[in-house]
């Protein structure tokens, strides 16, 4: 056969025909002169001019299909005749710009919501870390992607895999900065990192230098700081004498030793650090910034710590996988029990983390996805019905392109063109809408640069082509195959309206289905949001005040002197007037916080453990449940001075020992450090950690019995008035324990307040989303109801010249459109039925089935179709039956 | 319209291909001049469009086998003139044995059944 040398050259020479614009052309001169050479040649042999002409065209053949054999056997029929559709397309579609810019719109608003959520997944999730060579730089942790790593482990793991990886570590916290002469301290977000940090992710400082080995000694790093490039540009003024200058982080002085780019955003994983951090400080700066900070001793505690390393040059991934696998098994055989077993991961930095979609999050963004998706659904469905209407009225094009050789395929080609034209110009719009959005959005409330950025990248664009793509189907093929079906007859003859008008009956049904749906959802939300203010949440949070000391240890207390403040606290806020008592929690109930840990019963230890359940737990004062009047179910308090002695809630009691009284029986919780406990005594249940959770079984045990400082804790206070009447009088208690701590004071109610108020935006957002798809589908049966007015205006006639009057003829419209309505309704009341379920754990004492979000959505929608099929049917009244009869 | 239809036969498949390269070796032709030398050599019986002429043109010169350029005709009109390349002639050699290798078996074969 060819060899490859002339199937080369074929190629060569079908790339210059592609670009030789003239090939039409010159096709068509050459047959037009083959015509004429014909055609004089049968009149030289005797034959009438007249008949000639004919006798040459019919000996010739249609040239227009011989035109189009000759481009394809280029090859480049495709790509020639697409670009041809295209500008066809176009021109087609700017003739109309009212029709075709509402088509755009339709197909934006449609995808707005998505394409909002893929740019939100993108920036947090896709998007690597803007960093040189970012290839060659890996991320380490223990196979638990939040959990991170102890900082020994780190320190094992780095020095064990010195030869093939080079690892840094970086953590995260606040810090009070104050600057000399500029006012009040302000909170900053700052990264800890190891002095090789900056070097093994190549970021390179544009003022003074970045960290090295020697500031990150244990046991005391030296006190120096690097700026991040906004922070320079926004506290600074951008002054590059601040290298060398004194700041007072935590009330300790640290010196500036450099500022490094804004480019450079840090490496935390998704979900890590939404705003760019300003000051950089070393790891070993630790103990400074917060005496008794106990993060980097130990391998069982964990402050979320990550790891990050380059690979040393010749050094393969696997190599890297190699080595520190067998620096994990190590470890855990030299230190067991410390962790859960160690499986440590690492992958390249570039890489999509597909663990964070295991679980909650990936369920979440596939049901937002979904949602999102039906929403553009409904308006694909008006798009497509649009384009029918559209294709029927263009049935004389089609047939007198049928006649001049268009085959059924070059006339879909020219229907899907034209879809993908609209598709792309919507979904383009959508894209921008939706970043545009997202950007105000993240800056609003916040002047800070985001640590991650939305805008859009090669997979934003691939993901926009793939959803132009599927809409153009969606919307342009059975318009597309209707229009390719005419015959030249039919098409010739007007009609076939039938079909069509069925066709959009269809969508109508699978919009209005898909939008119940979403109603219902919507619907569901919102009155359950309604319900939570009347859940019973036990004890009088209206008469209880929670006074939070803010981050005791940036201010030099050490846990020994911050439980003395604590206790001092809890006796300063007793004294005052009004307040009948006071306790301490930590944490507190309702504040949004949670301390969880594992617990199992002592008795059933025959060498195995006894299956362990899940609680939360809280440690409190013995005057917590007399404060807090929480009811005590059996047993008593425990007594102050016996720190094993614990409280458990009915469902934890129910969950461990069913009927069985619990009293005196021994408990063990925890997993590395176990702590035995002595059960006194059985409370209510209460919705402590929300609203929507009522039997979450939990342990309450004292204070004393942990020698872990109060870190969340509170003091909290039982009010004879209520407790927002307090407040002030609460914070000068705090200022008389210590005058330079601040205190965060609120009535335990706001905890509440804060709940219900994020789960009202939650629905709210929810009813946006509703809302939109109830405006679609409006649009789309306004539309098909239009239609059905003009289809029928010659059978209006007949009817008002037999004596119908205009309120009839609007009735035959509306009902017309009630029908697949109707359908659609049923239809979409079993899906709601199925798909709602899922909200159960979203609502507040709500049944996912409750009947009055199922008619309210049901009545709302029927009512929302009568309204949008009568304002179109109004003009089937003003039909003249004289005129209407006359254009038949 | 003196001739009758069913005097006419359709090509054999893929010769079409064979008789323009046939044609070209005459020399160098415009599209009216290979459907002419066609028609008349054959006096009149293979019967072919003369429009499926065009796209045959261009699929040989994908193929490399004949190169055209326009010229002017004897009547100074613009024409696009088509000539057999060396891969062409090749071509047409393969062809032609090939194409008499067809016609001598299924000569042969109407013969033996005819005797």
């Amino acid at each position: 056969m060819d060899t490859l040398g002339e199937r080369a050259a074929a190629w060569v020479r079908r790339i210059r025909s592609l670009f030789s614009r003239r090939f039409d052309d010159e096709l068509a001169d050459e047959m037009r002169m083959h015509l004429e050479l014909r055609r004089q040649a049968l009149i030289d042999g005797g034959m009438d001019p007249r008949e000639a002409e004919y006798e040459a065209r019919r000996l010739f053949g249609n040239p227009t299909v011989f035109r189009e054999r000759a481009r394809d056997a280029w090859g480049f029929a495709s790509v020639a005749s697409f670009c041809r559709d295209l500008g066809f397309g176009a021109r087609l579609l700017l003739r109309h710009p009212a029709q075709s810019g509402a088509i755009v719109l339709t197909i934006a608003l449609g995808a707005g919501f998505n394409a909002a959520l893929f740019l939100a997944v993108n920036a947090v999730f896709f998007r690597s870390p803007d960093i040189s060579d970012a290839h060659e730089v890996i991320r380490l942790d223990d196979g638990r992607p939040n959990a991170g790593l102890s900082y020994p482990d780190y320190v094992d793991y780095r020095d064990r895999a010195a030869a093939a990886v080079e690892l840094a570590a970086f953590g995260g916290m606040d810090v009070t900065v104050r600057l000399e002469g500029a006012g009040a301290p302000v909170v900053e977000r700052a990264g800890i990192v190891s002095g090789n940090f900056f070097d093994v992710l190549g970021v390179r400082p544009i003022h003074g230098r970045t960290f090295t080995g020697r500031d990150d000694l244990p046991p005391l790093g030296t006190a120096v700081a690097v700026l991040g490039e906004s922070y320079w540009a926004r506290r600074f003024n951008r002054d590059p004498s601040v290298v060398g200058r004194s700041i007072e982080l935590n009330r300790r002085p640290f010196t500036v030793i450099g500022v490094v780019p804004a480019s450079f955003r840090g490496v935390d994983p998704p979900g890590g650090a939404p705003f760019v951090r300003g000051v950089w400080l070393p790891l070993w700066t630790l103990p400074l910034l917060g005496p008794g900070n106990r993060h980097l001793v130990g391998r069982t505690t964990g402050w979320g710590m990550q790891a990050v390393g380059r690979l040393r040059s010749g050094v393969s991934l696997d190599q890297t996988k190699a080595q520190i696998g067998a620096a994990g098994v190590t470890l855990d055989r030299e230190f067991p029990g410390t962790r859960h077993a160690r499986t440590p991961w690492i992958s390249p930095i570039t890489d999509i983390d597909t663990r964070l979609f295991a679980g909650p999050v990936g369920l979440a963004l596939v049901g937002v996805g979904t949602v999102t998706l039906l929403v553009l659904l409904i308006a694909s469905a008006n798009v497509a019905g649009l384009l029918l209407a559209r294709a029927s009225g263009r049935s004389r094009e089609i047939a007198i392109r049928q006649s001049l050789g268009a085959g059924r395929l070059r006339i879909v080609r020219q229907f899907l063109t034209e879809g993908l034209i609209l598709s792309l110009a919507g979904i383009t719009l959508g894209m921008l809408a939706a970043y545009w959005v997202l950007q105000v959005a993240a800056q609003s409330g916040s002047q800070q640069p985001l640590a991650i950025s939305f805008a859009p990248d090669g997979r934003v664009l691939g993901y926009s082509l793939a959803l132009a793509a599927m809409v153009a189907i969606a919307t342009g093929l059975v318009p597309a195959l209707q229009a390719s079906k005419m015959t030249v007859l039919a098409g010739l003859k007007e009609g076939t309206a039938r079909g069509i008008g069925r066709l959009r009956a269809a969508f109508v049904v699978s919009e209005v289905a898909v939008c119940l749906v979403l109603l219902v959802a919507t619907a569901l939300l919102l009155r359950s949001v309604q319900h939570a203010p009347a859940i019973d949440v036990v004890i009088p949070v209206n008469n209880l005040l929670s006074i939070a000391p803010a981050d005791v240890s940036a201010q030099g207390y050490d846990d020994a002197r911050a439980a003395a403040l604590f206790r001092t606290l809890q006796r300063e806020v007793d004294a005052v007037p009004v307040v009948s008592g006071a306790a301490l929690a930590n944490p507190s109930p309702f504040s949004g916080n949670r301390h969880a840990t594992t617990l199992r019963r002592a008795e059933a230890q025959d060498g195995q453990d006894a299956p362990g359940v899940r609680v939360f737990l809280s440690r409190v004062s013995p005057s917590f449940f007399f404060v807090a009047s929480l009811p005590l179910v059996r047993g008593r308090v425990f007594e102050p001075g016996a720190p094993e002695e614990v409280v458990v809630s009915e469902t934890l009691a129910r969950r461990l020992w069913g009927t069985a009284s619990p009293l005196g029986a021994r408990l063990i919780s925890g997993e590395f450090n176990r702590a035995s406990h002595v059960v006194v005594g059985i409370v209510r249940d209460a919705p402590f950690l929300s609203l929507r959770q009522r039997g979450e079984p939990f342990l309450f045990h004292a204070t004393e019995s942990s020698a872990e400082g109060l870190g969340i804790g509170v003091v909290l206070a039982r009010t004879l008035a209520p407790a927002s009447t307090l407040v002030d009088a609460a914070r000068a208690a705090g200022a008389r324990v210590d005058s330079n701590l601040t205190f965060d004071v609120a009535p335990l109610s706001s905890g509440i307040t804060d709940e219900i108020a994020a789960a009202r935006s939650r629905s709210l957002a929810a009813a946006a989303v509703g809302g939109l798809a109830l405006l679609l589908s409006l649009i789309g049966i306004g539309a098909v109801a239009a239609q059905t007015v003009i289809n029928r205006t010659h059978e209006i006639g007949v009817r008002m010249a037999l004596g119908a009057r205009s309120p009839d003829a609007v009735a035959l419209v509306v009902r017309s459109t009630l029908v697949p309505v109707g359908v659609g309704l049923v239809v979409g009341t079993f899906g709601a039925a199925l798909v709602t379920r899922v909200l159960s754990s979203q609502l507040y004492g709500l049944s996912s089935l409750d009947p009055a979000a199922f008619a309210g959505a049901v009545v709302m929608l029927i009512l929302a179709s009568c309204i949008a099929s009568w304002i179109p049917a109004r003009r089937a009244a003003c039909v003249d039956p004289i005129i209407a009869l006359r254009a038949e | 319209m003196g001739k009758n239809r069913t005097d006419r036969q359709d090509l054999l498949p893929g010769t079409l291909d064979m008789l323009i390269l046939k044609s070209l070796t005459r020399g160098v032709m415009h599209g009216y001049g290979i459907a002419e030398h066609i028609r008349q050599l054959s006096d009149e019986v293979l019967h072919v469009e003369e429009g499926s002429l065009y796209p045959a043109l261009q699929r040989l010169q994908v193929q490399g086998w004949i190169a055209s350029e326009w010229g002017h005709s004897v009547n100074n009109r613009r024409a696009r003139y088509y000539r057999l390349t060396p891969a062409g002639r090749r071509q047409l050699g393969q062809a032609e044995s090939g194409f008499e290798r067809l016609i001598h078996a299924i000569t042969r074969v109407m013969r033996n059944a005819e005797g």
